[in-house]
């Protein structure tokens, strides 16, 4: 028998439930807001709503990449926490390769999680964790997602894409933010069994005209009475493709702010030179 | 053995109503609410037109002046990442007890109330070398002050060797690749093995650390252990050769201890005097093989290990009227694997091995007549072969509670349990079964654990019950507190921990 003492399996990380998706974690993000993928026309479905999704989805997000992912957890006080990680992600056709390192804080330092994102939609991720802590590396199994995301205001549903047939989208009206037009578009789960995984009953995207980028999105939490104001702070053109590098998710009660998180993506480069080998064990205990 | 059912209804029940009032303070804090809220005529308010992302731009990460003036400053900047961590640890005993101790004032000493309050740090160096290759150091230390305000001439000699204080070094090694699908590590390395999360089945490179079982910190629980190291990787297969030149041993609770009183005192035939505590570590001998082949495929992963090594956990030689520590060698095939399915993990872990030493009183029948009242005994060690088998599941629940169940058989072949003249001290079958609840609260800034670990196939010999909680105060500090209950059995050994309850605090700064 052997049972050290604090953690889980170290320091609650076990129950971090990583989702990957690491290296393209804002991207991902506005994919998962989107709800896309394939179509099955329902009453409510409006065409012209469900093309715009379309498209956001066939949207290039690069390929390869390496990143910085800093994110800052502000509570209700305006106490702040800040994790920093090294990501990496890959694609293999229609899957999705992911590593991510935390650099900080310093006693969660060198734990990685490896993310095999099965686009199959009935196919669970593959999940590992590596806890430096144990010098072991452990399988997670996949989960519910609709848990905070590293105790941020993301959950593990906005970090993966979601198979998205499982939603009717409306367009609800034209606006503008920031300066730039936008369609206003509203997607809606198609049952319960998608809104339990996700946590969400309801979505509002704010779709930019121009370049097809989910700029801003209210979503309906079905626990608490809660609503998560995601928006995209700064968006960038790196290597042709369209990064959001700031963005904020709020979550809010009514008009009071309950806790926010700031992303920010840094040192993002698509194209590097990785290999599948490294989105193994072995690279996990390796380290960034 | 002894208590039956009783024990069982007694344990079961304690494990039971604690487990039970845990869970429902996690279960009701999960508990979820489906109303919402359907306006949309606040479609474009709510968000945050008046954030400004200057405010938390990112500190750019340069060298400070002095060392890049420094030579090499820039270098060992770019290069060496200093970490670690110093805390600061209580643990009071509540329940009253002394423990019996052959060398302590008057035979015994007194357990209750304080039993540590020390300062440990850890520092841990990691260096870039060219060639993508690396270094490691770590050294642990700590200095308990308990023993020096309840009087240190109350504990012998084994004790204070143990507990008192401690400078060791942890990793120390060297790794790299040698090509694109292989690794080499030279150096003192922890290697973990297997599965399981609570048992060792097939984890049998490295020794533990054990000395406060159930409260030592996890970072610490291992010891690591010189090696060569080969790792090689191509495709969905790994393998992981080891060759172990180093001879190191468990740290356990020296007879004496709170833990183990000094159990050869009770059987006479000079048997007395506590076993000395086993810091050694040689290079003598053949060196320790072992190695292992991974599979890992969607869903499901499985290894195959094999090794010839020490035996970690200190055996007890008897050679006349002396104890001494030796080492003792012994072979292991094994095999483990994952199945995931769901929000369901499932794990195993099989391993036979041969040679394994168990204890044994051996009643030397007295010479006839007169006949003598009290027998003497012989302690004396067997080897034997072995079969260890886990079982395992885990589940990711809602709000990412999880609860994983262990349970672990060890089998010992051709154990002679009906000998009239003989006490096996070690039983034919050893089943201990482990449940553990975790979930995070407050967006994980605190973290709240019970485990329950209990031993016999009907909870008859006892067992253990820890609930821990874990508080993030800031980036760098948390605070951890908890409360440990042990369960009377009558297995040698854990019986000897029925009155050590206690509950335990500590600070940690890491950096």
């Amino acid at each position: 028998m052997m049972f050290g003492r604090a953690r889980p399996a170290d320091l609650g990380l076990t129950s971090a439930r990583p989702s990957g998706r690491a290296l393209s974690a804002v991207t991902a993000v506005l994919i998962a807001l989107m709800s896309l993928s394939a179509f099955t026309a329902t009453a409510a479905d409006d065409p012209k709503a469900r093309e715009i999704m379309t498209r956001v989805d066939d949207r290039e997000d690069g390929d390869n990449q390496t990143s910085n992912m800093q994110m800052i957890l502000i509570d209700k006080r305006g106490k702040q926490r800040v994790r920093d990680l090294r990501s990496f992600s890959k694609d293999k056709g229609e899957d999705d390769y992911s590593m991510m390192f935390f650099l900080s804080p310093a006693d969660v330092q060198d734990t990685g999680f490896l993310t095999y994102d099965y686009d199959e939609a009935n196919r669970d991720d593959d999940q590992w964790l590596y806890l430096p802590a144990l010098k072991k590396t452990k399988r997670i199994a996949s989960s519910d997602k609709s848990g905070s995301f590293m105790g941020s205001d993301f959950s593990y549903s906005d970090m993966t894409s979601r198979p998205l047939e499982n939603y009717e989208y409306e367009l609800l009206q034209e606006g503008e933010v920031d300066g730039h037009p936008v369609w206003i578009i509203q997607s809606t789960p198609i049952d319960e069994e998608e809104i339990d995984e996700t946590g969400y009953t309801k979505s509002i995207q704010f779709v930019r005209k121009d370049n097809d980028v989910v700029v801003q999105a209210k979503i309906w939490v079905k626990k608490g009475k809660r609503n998560k104001y995601m928006k995209v702070e700064e968006l960038e053109q790196i290597d042709g493709i369209w990064v959001p590098t700031v963005m904020t998710m709020t979550t809010k009660k009514g008009k009071k702010t309950l806790h926010k998180t700031i992303l920010r993506m840094s040192d993002v480069k698509f194209g590097q030179d990785l290999d599948f080998d490294s989105f193994s064990v072995r690279g996990l205990e390796t380290g960034p | 053995m002894h208590e039956g059912l009783c024990s069982f209804t007694r344990v079961a029940a304690r494990v039971g109503l604690v487990m039970s009032a845990a869970l429902f303070v996690i279960a009701a804090a999960a508990a979820p609410s489906f109303a919402q809220d359907e306006d949309l005529d606040d479609l474009m308010g709510g968000f945050d037109d008046d954030f400004d992302a200057s405010e938390f731009e990112e500190e750019e990460d340069v060298a400070p002046e002095w060392m890049e003036a420094l030579p090499g400053g820039s270098w060992a900047y770019e290069s060496i990442d200093i970490s670690g961590s110093i805390a600061s640890g209580a643990v009071w005993n509540y329940l009253s007890h002394t423990v019996a101790d052959s060398e302590g004032a008057g035979g015994t000493t007194d357990y209750g109330g304080l039993s540590r309050l020390d300062l440990d740090g850890f520092l841990q160096i990691d260096v870039a070398l060219p060639y993508e290759w690396q270094a490691r150091g770590e050294l642990i230390a700590w200095y308990d002050f308990a023993y020096q305000i309840n009087g240190r001439r109350d504990y012998n000699a084994a004790v204070l060797d143990v507990y008192e204080w401690q400078v060791d070094s942890g990793e120390a090694y060297v790794s790299g690749p040698l090509t694109d699908a292989i690794d080499l590590t030279i150096g003192r390395k922890v290697v973990n093995w297997g599965r399981s999360d609570t048992f060792r089945v097939v984890d049998v490179v490295n020794p533990l650390d054990n000395k406060e079982p159930g409260l030592v910190d996890i970072e610490d629980l291992r010891r690591s252990k010189a090696m060569v190291k080969l790792d090689i990787q191509r495709g969905p297969w790994s393998g992981q050769f080891l060759v172990i030149p180093e001879h190191r041993y468990d740290r356990g609770p020296p007879p004496g201890s709170d833990f183990i009183p000094d159990i050869f005192t009770q059987f006479g035939g000079g048997l007395t005097g506590s076993a000395p505590t086993d810091d050694r570590s040689d290079f003598t001998g053949m060196p320790g093989l072992a190695g292992k082949i991974d599979g890992r495929f969607s869903g499901w992963d499985f290894s195959l290990y094999g090794a010839y090594v020490d035996e970690t956990q200190r055996t007890v030689d008897v050679i006349g009227a002396g104890i001494q520590n030796e080492a003792n060698r012994f072979g292991m095939v094994g095999a483990a694997g994952n199945f995931t399915r769901g929000a369901f993990l499932f794990k195993a872990e099989l391993a036979y091995l041969t040679g394994i030493r168990t204890l044994r009183l051996q009643i030397v029948p007295p010479p006839p007549p007169p006949p003598v009242v009290n027998p003497t005994f012989l302690l004396m060690n067997q080897q034997r072969n072995r079969l260890d088998t886990m079982v395992g599941i885990e589940w990711y629940g809602p709000d990412q509670l999880t609860v994983a169940l262990e349970i672990l058989n060890r089998h010992i072949f051709d154990h002679p349990g009906g000998n009239p003249l003989t006490l096996e001290i070690t039983p034919a079958d050893n089943f201990e079964t482990a449940l553990r609840v975790s979930r995070p609260f407050l967006r994980e800034r605190l973290d709240i654990t019970l485990l329950a670990v209990v031993f016999g196939e009907k909870v008859q010999d006892g067992g253990l019950f820890r609930a821990s909680a874990e508080f993030e105060v800031n980036d760098s500090v948390k605070v951890e507190g908890g409360w440990l209950v042990f369960f009377d059995g009558p297995r040698l050994g854990v019986g000897a921990f029925d009155s050590n309850d206690r509950i335990y605090g500590e600070v940690k700064y890491s950096f």
